[in-house]
């Protein structure tokens, strides 16, 4: 009876796993692949714009005032809680002047002049990010993602409990067997910040939407707002001080950002905030990333340091220690997720990781699809639809997103609605690609057409870019431009590795069942 | 009579585990979300500090919670059993919570 019911219950654990699963993976790989173009996004969108092709300058070294004081004597311009965003944010050169209630105005910071940008012309980082969470179909799409989200969480907590459960087969040659352990082992690997991430997705997507009753009761009714609840305690005000209306000479900004550098030296100063300038109560907020406590501070809990303007006496100091609990707590779950002033070979060992779980689903779809191709005979080509639409999702993406890129530099900049049309290319060129995998018979053929296609498109976007930049690599070199040279190294090499594999996968079923039974 | 015939029909064991059905699909989507956001609002009250910092942990395991609890109904034994996975525990928190929420 006890056996009898043990069998019943792995049998159910495996066919929910199923089930969730095949109807989850396609959305939670296009989750998963344009996730790893987010985590890029600092370089991608340096990459992207050509008025971003500038050099990188010491923020102690900056003269501000010749910048932010023509900004400030626009009487339209509030003069208290300007923000200032430093060159080096997210790998940005520019200087950003902001406030709650005006468009933000660039600088380049080498020049000290207002910087012509691209502005909405150019939003290849932001699209590929988009993607990653639903954005270009709006709250429709943050829903998806998020009930996605959720049953990513149910999957990998079912796949977890179902590789201790069952004991699986690890020796046999046949493909099905070499799917299924490819999908435990990588998933089995990647699963511990695979889930992280997907909770704060999840979060994020559906979980504030869905906060209300839980803020209502939570707070015996006071409010249904959870961010009227927790922002006083996450993201606290600046203290308001009162001005008194004398005007005062200001400490030049790079010698109070200089001043909070040897207060404390171990936080990257990435935002100023300046209260009440150029009264003598103005004060300077200068926060930033305390890259030696990962995961404790960068999103809710950003240390800082707050000056006098007027005399550069030290007013008051947040360390990433003294947040209460919950914001570290909060911290340290949206780190491995948003990455905010994360340095870069963070980025690329969780970027790499997670490639590698896009093959974990990958595989997963393909022992679903080759468990369904088992029962026909061998000389039959198999033809069902999920393969098709997995085909044209999984693979036909590549070629997709290696149009944009390529697109990116060869459409004009000054193209009206230049960005529609680059989105709309994406997408008709997707949408070609379901219906080229519908056509051809043999999915192996039709894979190894689209990767070789998008291996050719991504070599070409680099290229393009030399040619319609006006950068050639020396140059960018010489500038040390090393994010934008990186960006095209890297979509260089990619290009390459999908050339390699569209060359050497199989297509014809005989050799497909050999490759899959070789050894590893 | 007619809750009687529910039950039994309801509680007879299914041979196989390869099929889930939609009743226990329902149970475990609707179910495991009254479960498992009511007993995360449970936690914002056992949590000992303010609403506004303890609710951060419940509001983050939100949606974890609401996985686990639909993979513990969908894998139920039988399908009364999955309804009351999902209508037991999720009366006790709602008794629970009204409790704390009135006094």
């Amino acid at each position: 009876m006890e056996k009898e019911n043990n069998k019943l219950l792995n049998q159910r654990f495996q066919r929910v796993h199923v089930v969730a699963g095949i109807s989850f993976s396609l959305l939670m790989y296009i989750a998963v692949f344009f996730g790893i173009f987010a985590m890029l996004l600092p370089y991608i969108q340096v990459w992207e714009k050509p008025s971003r092709h500038i050099e990188y300058m010491d923020v102690t070294k900056i003269n501000y005032a010749e910048m932010i004081d023509p900004v400030i004597a626009d009487p339209n311009f509030p003069t208290n809680n300007i923000r200032i965003t430093l060159p080096g944010y997210q790998h940005d050169p520019v200087l950003k002047i902001s406030h709650m209630f005006v468009e933000p105005i660039l600088f380049d910071p080498n020049t000290k002049e207002k910087l012509n940008h691209e502005g909405d012309q150019s939003q290849l980082a932001d699209f590929l990010n988009g993607m990653h969470y639903g954005a270009p179909i709006k709250d429709v799409g943050y829903l998806i993602f998020g009930f996605v989200a959720v049953g990513g969480l149910f999957l990998v907590v079912g796949g977890v409990i179902l590789v201790i459960r069952i004991k699986y087969n690890n020796k046999a040659r046949k493909p099905v067997s070499r799917f299924s352990k490819l999908h435990r082992k990588i998933l089995t690997w990647v699963f511990p910040p695979f889930i992280i991430i997907t909770l704060t997705g999840a979060l994020m997507n559906i979980g504030y939407l869905g906060s209300g009753p839980m803020t209502y009761l939570a707070t015996k009714g006071q409010t249904y707002n959870i961010f009227d609840l927790t922002s006083p305690v996450l993201f606290p005000e600046i203290q308001s001080v009162k001005k008194e209306n004398i005007t005062a000479k200001m400490l030049p900004i790079g010698d109070l950002v200089q001043k909070a550098k040897e207060i404390n030296p171990e936080i990257n100063f990435q935002k100023i905030t300046l209260v009440n300038w150029k009264d003598t109560t103005a004060r300077v907020k200068i926060e930033g990333y305390n890259p030696y406590m990962p995961f404790l501070n960068g999103i809710s809990n950003k240390p800082s340091i707050t000056l006098g303007a007027v005399n550069g006496e030290l007013i008051m100091q947040h360390k990433v220690m003294d947040k209460h609990w919950s914001g570290l707590f909060l911290d340290s779950a949206y780190f491995l997720h948003l990455l905010f002033g994360v340095d870069t070979i963070t980025r690329l060992f969780l970027a790499s990781v997670m490639c590698v779980a896009t093959f974990g689903l990958g595989f997963g779809v393909l022992l679903w699809i080759e468990k369904k191709a088992k029962k026909f005979p061998k000389n039959i080509p198999f033809y069902h639809w999920m393969a098709k639409l997995s085909l044209s999702i999984m693979i036909g993406v590549l070629p997709a997103t290696g149009l944009i890129f390529a697109m990116q530099w060869i459409l004009p900049f000054d193209l009206k609605d230049r960005f529609v049309w680059q989105e709309g290319i994406f997408f008709v060129s997707w949408l070609a690609t379901l219906t080229w995998s519908f056509y051809r018979i043999n999915s192996y053929q039709a894979a190894k057409e689209f990767l070789k296609i998008a291996g050719v498109l991504f070599i070409l976007s680099p290229i393009l870019h030399y040619i319609n930049s006006d950068f050639s690599p020396t140059l960018l070199w010489e500038k040390a431009l090393i994010q934008i040279i990186s960006i095209d190294i890297g979509l260089l090499i990619f290009g390459i590795l999908l050339l390699i594999v569209g060359f050497i996968l199989p297509y014809k079923n005989a050799q497909v069942q050999k490759f899959w039974s070789k050894d590893l | 009579m007619y809750i009687n015939n529910l039950y039994k029909n309801l509680s007879i064991k299914e041979k196989s585990g390869r099929k889930i059905g939609l009743f226990r699909t329902l149970c475990a989507i609707f179910g495991g979300l009254f479960v498992a956001y009511l007993g995360m609002t449970l936690a914002v009250f056992l949590i000992p500090t303010e609403a506004s910092k303890s609710i951060t942990i419940p509001l983050i395991l939100n949606t974890l919670a609401w996985a686990v609890a639909a993979l513990w109904i969908s894998v139920a034994p039988t399908k009364w059993s999955a309804l009351l996975r999902s209508v037991v525990p999720s009366f006790i928190f709602l008794i629970a919570i009204s409790i704390a929420f009135l006094f």
